[in-house]
């Protein structure tokens, strides 16, 4: 058996400390390098779940640890340094002026040495296809090109644990396929969500439903993508892999 | 196109400016915020009639922009907009102040006008500099500079959170305003009816863009260092370059030079 990487225990949480609570009673493991889907209708929950695993609202009930460490206020900042967050928005995850700032932006914070910093900006870049578009300005860039900036910026940290919030909103084609083939070739472990249940398909091996903010199921990708009525339940459809002709 | 979007767009413009490759902008950043800030005191301690002062130090900014490769004009275009501000702070000066004054050879003017004046021009000219400085660092560099040399963080955080707040403001009005004239069908203004809560609209958004960007940061190891890829070692160019301006500075600024000229022509003329 694997060990265990991501631990979460009875995790509810609420914006404004009222009644009206977001996630109810959440558990599940994630062990280290497992790559998991988390699927679920409009507002049921999932850009706040990863939020929380990343320690941005540390003041949730119940227990989240990333590699014995507990999410708490004060080893938020550590643990912060070791993640990698892809936002749902990708305007709000990019604020520096050029590309090439908001690449270096990550490892640059981790004390990384400059030349360092430049080969795995480098790298990143070659994976991704970047290398033309790293003088440019952020604010004149394509969406599809953002979002290739934003993978961008949370790859060259290297980081232990990737949170993806529909990471392939606005990519072309081709693009969305390279994304699958380099999701596939990262060995880390990775959290996504999508509503593209095809590319849950093809990457993840586990995937977790949620509806309003609870744990429907949690359990083989192939499985539940294959369950018809679980999924019509919950406002979702059948992958077009998986319709029958 | 809006105008705030062209307002954003223009700022980001001079930032670009920044990126250029010359040997200004491969200053140390810190030279070009000593010769700024200094530039700026000076300027400041200028007396409210003293006209003269004020060109020398208007010499000295058309140098820094010369060896800049900056133009002025372009600058002057792009600050043009700060003119009205400045003419309502100063308009009350040559309305009250009536007295008559002799400016050159049988020149009159009131001491008011005088200090208008004198008030327009350090107004243009200090709004100049700081164009200077931006259009020659990047935020990045400035800061990282700052932090460098142990200036405190929440100085260097209150000049970078400005400076980007800034960005996110005007273009969450640019997004607010395409927003509004599309569902308005194209009108115009704003009706005066929806000013308040677009204002309102504005600020919940921004304050959400703000803690998003917040949180964007903190999600990439920010933990209040400020870093830049350039490198932040003082050269010998940096020091000439300051020495030279540190020079220039007090020959043009307090004045010795041109009573050398003054001499000098004076023997020429016999
Ligand atoms: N900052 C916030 N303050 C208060 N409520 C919020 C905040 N962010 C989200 N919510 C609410 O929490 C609920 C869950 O939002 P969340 O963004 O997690 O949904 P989601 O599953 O990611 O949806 P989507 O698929 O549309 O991205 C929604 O009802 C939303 O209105
Ligand atoms: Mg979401």
């Amino acid at each position: 058996m694997n060990e265990m990487l991501v631990t979460i225990q009875n995790l509810s949480f609420s914006y404004e400390k009222i009644e009206n609570e977001i996630l109810h009673d959440i558990s599940f493991d994630v062990s280290r390098g497992e790559s998991i889907g988390i699927i679920g209708s409009n507002g049921s929950g999932k850009s706040t779940l990863l939020k929380v695993i990343a320690g941005l609202y540390p003041d949730f009930q119940g227990r989240v640890k990333i590699q014995d460490m507990e999410v708490v206020k004060k080893n938020v900042n550590h643990i912060q340094q070791q993640l990698g967050y892809v936002f749902q928005d990708v305007d709000s995850q990019l604020f520096l002026s050029t590309v090439e700032e908001e690449l270096c932006f990550g490892p640059m914070n981790q004390g990384l040495s400059k030349s360092l910093v430049k080969e795995r900006v480098q790298k990143t870049a070659d994976i991704l296809g970047l290398n033309s578009l790293r003088d440019r300005q952020i604010s004149k860039l394509s969406g599809g090109e953002k979002r290739l900036v934003s993978l961008g910026c949370v790859l060259t940290m290297n980081p232990l644990l990737l949170l993806m919030d529909e990471p392939t909103t606005a990519l072309d084609s081709k693009n969305r396929r390279n994304f699958i083939r380099l999701f596939q070739s990262l060995e880390q472990t990775k959290i996504m969500v999508s509503h593209d249940l095809d590319l849950i398909l093809e990457t993840c091996k586990r995937t977790i439903l949620l509806d309003k903010g609870r744990v429907i199921c949690d359990m083989d990708t192939t499985t539940l993508l294959k369950n018809e009525e679980l999924l019509a339940k919950y406002d979702l459809e059948l992958p077009y892999a998986l319709q029958k002709k | 196109m809006n105008k705030i979007y062209l307002a954003v767009h223009k700022i980001r413009t001079i930032e670009e400016l920044a990126r250029r490759d010359q040997w200004v902008n491969k200053l140390h950043p810190l030279v070009k915020f000593i010769v700024t800030i200094s530039f700026l005191v000076c300027l400041i301690s200028i007396h409210r009639f003293d006209l003269e002062r004020l060109m020398y130090l208007a010499v000295i900014l058309y140098v820094c922009f010369l060896a800049a490769n900056l133009s002025l004009v372009q600058a002057l275009k792009r600050i043009w907009y700060i003119i009205p501000l400045l003419i309502v702070g100063g308009i009350a000066n040559p309305i009250l102040d009536r007295k008559e004054l002799e400016l050159i050879a049988g020149v009159m003017i009131t001491s008011g006008q005088l200090s208008f004046f004198v008030l327009l021009l350090k107004g243009m000219l200090s709004v100049l500099m700081s164009y200077f400085l931006i259009a020659t660092t990047t935020m990045e560099e400035l800061t990282a500079a700052l932090y460098l040399v142990k200036v405190p963080r929440s100085f260097i955080l209150i000049i970078l959170f400005v400076y980007r707040y800034l960005f996110l403001l005007m273009e969450e009005t640019s997004q607010v305003l395409v927003a509004y004239q599309l569902r308005t069908s194209g009108s115009k203004g704003i009706h005066y009816k929806e000013w308040g809560s677009l204002v309102g609209l504005l600020l919940l958004r921004t304050i959400k863009r703000g803690e998003e960007c917040y949180q964007s940061m903190k999600l990439r190891g920010y933990q209040g260092g400020f870093y830049t890829m350039k490198s932040l070692k003082v050269n010998k160019v940096d020091i000439l370059s300051l020495g030279a301006y540190a020079l220039l500075l007090y020959l043009v600024f307090q004045g010795p030079v041109f009573v050398w000229i003054g001499v000098w022509l004076e023997g020429v003329m016999g």
